[in-house]
C-alpha cells in the first residue's frame, strides 16, 4: 500500500461517515500510511463540516493531513486526476445513490468492472 | 513592497519591556485600568524599521520567516501597526498566535470569573476586522494561520469562515510552508487544514536557524520532550537537540541585532543534551557559558521540576549553572515550572514520568525540594497547576492545596490553570462549560495568597527594580493594591459565587 491515500467523502458529514473516516484512519495508520488527503466534496456553506470533523482530526496524532473542501460538481474531474496520477483512493458517503455512483465512477475510472 | 507578509496581534508582536512574564497580564481583561494603560504595561508597541519591519518577532514567526526566505521569497514580519500599507500589496498573509481566541489557560479562567474577554482575543479580533484587511481579503489576499494556537480555529470555524482565513497549519511548518505559500502564490487550491504528522516534522538539519531578532531574545535549544505526560502536546513530537553551532549562530543574529538579553527556551532546559530524564552536566555548562558569552543577562522558559532536583542533588548543576549566570549584570533568573497536582494519585494517571527518576510517588517531595533548591540559588520560578483534569476528585484538589501550604516559603508565583484538553486528552470537550468545584475555588484562593505575599518582593528586590523600571514598578504596584482592595472581603464574595452558581 502506498504510504498516501486519498480518502474522499461524498455528501454531508453524518455520525456514520464519521464512524467510517475513524475507522480509515486507524487501518490506514497501522498499514503504515503516514499522508492523508482528505477531500469533502459537498454543497453545504464552507467548512461547516468541520463541527463533525473536529473529533476525528484532533483524535489524529501520527498522520499528516491535507483537507481539502470541493464542490460536488467536481467530483469526477478531481476523481479522475487522482486516478491518472495513481493515487490510492478510498470513497465514504453516507447518502444513496451518491456513494454507488462515487464509487462506480472510481471503478470505471479505473478500468475495473462495475 | 513583500509578497509574504507575516504578522499577529499587539499582545504578541511586543517585548513586554524585556520582562516575558508581563505577557501573562495580556491574557487578562483590563482590571483596575483603562485597556490602553493595561496594554501599555504588557504589550508596548515593537520598535520597526521605516517600512514597518518589527525589531523583534515570536520566535516561530522568525523560524518560519528564515525557512520562506531561504526558499527565495520576498517575505517580511511586519508591525500590525503597519500592516495596512503592506497589505495592499501583499498576496499572502501568515498569522501566528499562542491563544488566537483565548481559549487556553490562564486567559480561558480570566473570562470566566471575570466574564470579561480577555485583551489578547480583543486585539487579534481587531486586527482581524480592521478594513484594509477586509479590503485585501476582497482583491484575492490568501491568509495562512498557524502557531501554538492553531487548533482553536477548528473551535471558532465562524470566525474562520468571516475572517475568511484559507488555511489552518496545526505543527511544526518547516517542511511545509514553502509548497503552501507557492500554491497560495500561484493561485493553486490550497487546503484548507493541514495536520504536520510525524512524517513531516522537520529533523535537526532541517530546521532553519532565524535571520533576525526574536522577542527577548529567546532561542531555541531543544524540541520535544521525553516525559510523555498525556495533557502535553509537546511530547508527541521527537526530540531534537539544537548543537552548539546552530545555537551560537542565532545568538549572534541576535546581538547583532541588538539584543543584550535572553531565554533559553526548551521544555526542560537542564536535559539539554541528554536522551533520557538524566542531566547531562558537560552539555548544560557549556550551553549556558555559550550563551553567557552572547548575553548579559540570561533566563530559562522551562524546567521540569524532577530535573532540578536532580541536577542540583547529584551533579550541583544549579549551583554551577547559577555560578556561570549570576554576575554584576544579573543576580537571579526565571523559569517557568509544572507542578500540575499535589496528588500522587493523579499524578500516576496523567504523569507517571513528570518525576523520573524519582519514583512518581515522591512527586510532592519533589516539587517540595525543587522549589527549596530554586529558592536558594535565585531562581524564581512562576508555576503552573491544572485543575479539573479528567478523573480528578475532590481529595486530588485537597492534596493540591496541601502542597500549596508547603511551597509558601518559597519565592514564586502559583498560577493555576483549568484543564484544556491537549496531548492525548485533546479529543476531550471542555466548552460545555469548566465546572469550578468548591475546592478549586480553595487552591485559588491559596494561590491568590501566595502570589500577594511574595509580588512586591518578587517586583522590588529582582523583577523591576532600578530606577528606569520605576513607572512600570509604580504602575504594578497600583496593580497589586487594586486587586488587595477587591479582594478583601474575599470570603464573603466567594459565598455569593457559590450561592450565585447553585442557584437553579
Amino acid at each position: 500500500m502506498s504510504d498516501h491515500v486519498e480518502l474522499i467523502i461524498v455528501g454531508e458529514v453524518t455520525d456514520n461517515v464519521k464512524k467510517a473516516l475513524f475507522e480509515n484512519f486507524n487501518a490506514l495508520r497501522s498499514k503504515g500510511v503516514k499522508k492523508v488527503n482528505l477531500r469533502i466534496f459537498t454543497q453545504s456553506a464552507p467548512l461547516k463540516y468541520i463541527e463533525e470533523l473536529r473529533e476525528v482530526l484532533l483524535a489524529n496524532m501520527i498522520t499528516s493531513v491535507r483537507l481539502y473542501e470541493h464542490d460536488l460538481s467536481e467530483v469526477s474531474g478531481v476523481l479522475e486526476q487522482m486516478v491518472r496520477g495513481g493515487k490510492e483512493v478510498v470513497v465514504i458517503s453516507d447518502e444513496e445513490p451518491l456513494r454507488s455512483q462515487v464509487q462506480s465512477m472510481l471503478n470505471s475510472l479505473k478500468g475495473e468492472k462495475p | 513592497m513583500f509578497d509574504v507578509v507575516l504578522t499577529t496581534d499587539r499582545t504578541m508582536m511586543t517585548n513586554h519591556h524585556g520582562k516575558e512574564f508581563l505577557g501573562f497580564m495580556a491574557t487578562g481583561p483590563a482590571l483596575g485600568l483603562p485597556e490602553p494603560i493595561w496594554l501599555w504595561v504588557c504589550a508596548p508597541k515593537m520598535k520597526t524599521d521605516d517600512v514597518g519591519r518589527v525589531w523583534q518577532a515570536p520566535y516561530g514567526m522568525r523560524k518560519v520567516e528564515a525557512v520562506l526566505m531561504d526558499a527565495g521569497f520576498k517575505v517580511a514580519t511586519i508591525d500590525p501597526d503597519h500592516l495596512d500599507r503592506h497589505v495592499k500589496h501583499a498576496k499572502v498573509l501568515l498569522l501566528s498566535h499562542h491563544d488566537y481566541f483565548a481559549l487556553c489557560p490562564p486567559s480561558s479562567e480570566w473570562w470566566s470569573i471575570t466574564r470579561k474577554e480577555p485583551v489578547n482575543a480583543k486585539s487579534f479580533r481587531r486586527l482581524m476586522e480592521r478594513p484594509s484587511l477586509r479590503e485585501a481579503k476582497r482583491r484575492g489576499l490568501k491568509i495562512i494561520a498557524g502557531g501554538p494556537a492553531a487548533w482553536q480555529w477548528l473551535w471558532k470555524v465562524d470566525k474562520w469562515v468571516e475572517w475568511g482565513v484559507d488555511t489552518v497549519v496545526d505543527g511544526e511548518a518547516e517542511k511545509v510552508v514553502v509548497d503552501l505559500v507557492s500554491k497560495a502564490l500561484n493561485d493553486e487550491p490550497l487546503p484548507r487544514y493541514v495536520y504536520v504528522g510525524v512524517d513531516e516534522v522537520p529533523k535537526l538539519e532541517e530546521i532553519p536557524t532565524i535571520k533576525h531578532a526574536s522577542i527577548n531574545g529567546l532561542i531555541e535549544v531543544t524540541r520535544g520532550c521525553p516525559r510523555n505526560c498525556r495533557f502535553c502536546s509537546v511530547t508527541l513530537r521527537p526530540l531534537r537537540h539544537y548543537t552548539f553551532d546552530m545555537i551560537e549562530q542565532e545568538l549572534k543574529v541576535n546581538v547583532s541585532e541588538g539584543i543584550t538579553e535572553g531565554i533559553i527556551h526548551s521544555e526542560d532546559v537542564l536535559l539539554y543534551g541528554s536522551r533520557s530524564v538524566e542531566p547531562e552536566p558537560d552539555a548544560v555548562i557549556k550551553l549556558h557559558k555559550l550563551v553567557k558569552s552572547y548575553y548579559k543577562k540570561i533566563s530559562w522558559s522551562h524546567a521540569s521540576l524532577s530535573a532540578i532536583k536532580r541536577a542540583e542533588e547529584k551533579y550541583k548543576l544549579v549551583t554551577k549553572v547559577g555560578e556561570i549566570i549570576c554576575d554584576d549584570n544579573q543576580d537571579y533568573w526565571g523559569v517557568e515550572v509544572g507542578i500540575e497536582t499535589g496528588s500522587v494519585k493523579l499524578a500516576k494517571k496523567i504523569m507517571p514520568a513528570k518525576s523520573a527518576p524519582y519514583p512518581v510517588e515522591m512527586w510532592p517531595q519533589v516539587v517540595e525540594d525543587s522549589f527549596a533548591i530554586m529558592h536558594e540559588n535565585h531562581i524564581i520560578p512562576a508555576a503552573t497547576l491544572i485543575l479539573g483534569l479528567p478523573e480528578e476528585t475532590e481529595d486530588d484538589v485537597m492534596k493540591t492545596a496541601e502542597l500549596l501550604d508547603r511551597l509558601r516559603p518559597y519565592r514564586s508565583l502559583i498560577v493555576p490553570m483549568f484543564f484544556v484538553p491537549m496531548g492525548y486528552f485533546k479529543t476531550h470537550d471542555w466548552f460545555t462549560r469548566v465546572k469550578i468545584r468548591d475546592e478549586h475555588v480553595e487552591v485559588m484562593k491559596r494561590c491568590l495568597d501566595h502570589a500577594l505575599y511574595w509580588a512586591n518582593d518578587i517586583m522590588s528586590k529582582f523583577y523591576l527594580k532600578g530606577p528606569s523600571r520605576a513607572p512600570l514598578r509604580w504602575m504594578l504596584r497600583l496593580f497589586l493594591a487594586y486587586v488587595k482592595w477587591r479582594t478583601r472581603n474575599i470570603d464573603k464574595k466567594i459565598e455569593e459565587w457559590k450561592a450565585r452558581r447553585d442557584s437553579p
